[in-house]
């Protein structure tokens, strides 16, 4: 009787282990940009980023849909569209990357570094971005911060607005991931 | 030289007027711009499609599907509503709806506005409304 709940038993661990998931999404990830100028600060953010996270390689993929950004003034919500990304040429920013030296089996919070190809405007720049990936039960949230160089992307600023809006971009995203069940 | 000023005081004001009712202009109702009634699964088809999708986009829509899951997450309130093979409909609410939220249950049939702004895994809406909220079974 003993052998057969040790059997039952090892084998029940097994199907636990291998059933554990490796890929965990974010379907409202949210990332906002900031642009400082003594003129004028201008914030937009995009609370629908898709994320996913796959914990067996340790890679992220981001993928940010540009029309997304809200404004507070719509005009600058049009100028962003129309003129600076021109979303409809460009629809999506996206980012792949790999996280260095993550254990995806800690429970708590880790400060790590995500390296990887960040594109948009169909340029594509490296980016090394430092995050804080907590992980509580099954739940793991990815934050941090970036920049952006304007002239990166070629965005075209005309010369009348160039005074309201920073060369320098800041970006902070905060991506909450749950089990990908497919 | 009167008749100079007297001009340039006209061309001033004409050109206040234009600038004021530029920027001043009342917004456009986006919902009023293209109202169709959809499905979440002809909307997840006509963007798996490639491309049919394009048309709606900027646009108010109107979808109807299984409600799936209420989420929040940055002080942001969505709903998922079923699509098909795989993407469903994201939809971001607008804050006035929230109290609305404790009137859904899971699985039911709702149907909801919103602006279109293309898709991700998801379709995804923004400025939702819930509308013909349906009765509970």
């Amino acid at each position: 009787m003993n052998k057969y709940l040790l059997f039952f038993l090892i084998i029940t661990s097994l199907s636990f282990t291998t059933s554990v998931n490796q890929q965990y999404i974010s379907r409202q990830g949210q990332v906002t940009f900031f642009s400082y100028t003594t003129v004028e600060n201008i914030q937009a953010t995009n609370s629908t980023v898709f994320s996913i996270i796959d914990l067996e390689n340790k890679e992220i993929a981001v993928s940010i849909l540009m029309k997304a950004f809200t404004f507070k003034k719509s005009l600058m919500q049009s100028h962003f569209n129309e003129s600076y990304i021109e979303s409809d040429l460009y629809p999506k920013a996206t980012f792949n990357g790999k996280i260095i030296d993550y254990d995806p089996n800690y429970e708590g919070i880790q400060t790590r570094i995500i390296k990887g190809n960040f594109n948009m405007r169909g340029i594509s720049t490296e980016k090394e971005i430092k995050v804080q990936i907590s992980r509580v039960n099954d739940e793991i949230s990815i934050s941090g911060e970036t920049n952006l160089e304007v002239d990166d992307y070629k965005i075209n600023i005309p010369p009348i607005l160039k005074p309201n809006i920073s060369k320098n971009i800041k970006v902070s995203f905060n991506l909450l991931h749950r089990p990908y069940e497919k | 030289m009167k008749i100079n000023l007297s001009k340039l005081f006209y061309i001033l004001i004409a050109a206040i007027l234009v600038i004021g009712i530029y920027l001043w202009r009342p917004e456009k109702d986006p919902y009023a711009v293209f109202k169709k009634p959809i499905t979440a699964s002809d909307l997840i088809e006509s963007q798996q499609d490639g491309g049919l999708s394009n048309s709606f986009i900027d646009k108010g829509l109107e979808v109807s599907g299984t409600l799936l899951e209420i989420n929040q997450e940055n002080n942001k309130y969505a709903l998922l509503i079923e699509g098909k093979n795989g993407s469903d409909i994201l939809c971001e609410l607008k804050e006035d709806q929230v109290s609305l939220l404790s009137t859904l249950k899971l699985n039911q049939h709702i149907s909801i506005r919103g602006i279109y702004k293309g898709y991700l895994k998801d379709a995804i809406l923004l400025n939702c409304e819930l509308i013909d909220i349906a009765v509970h079974e």
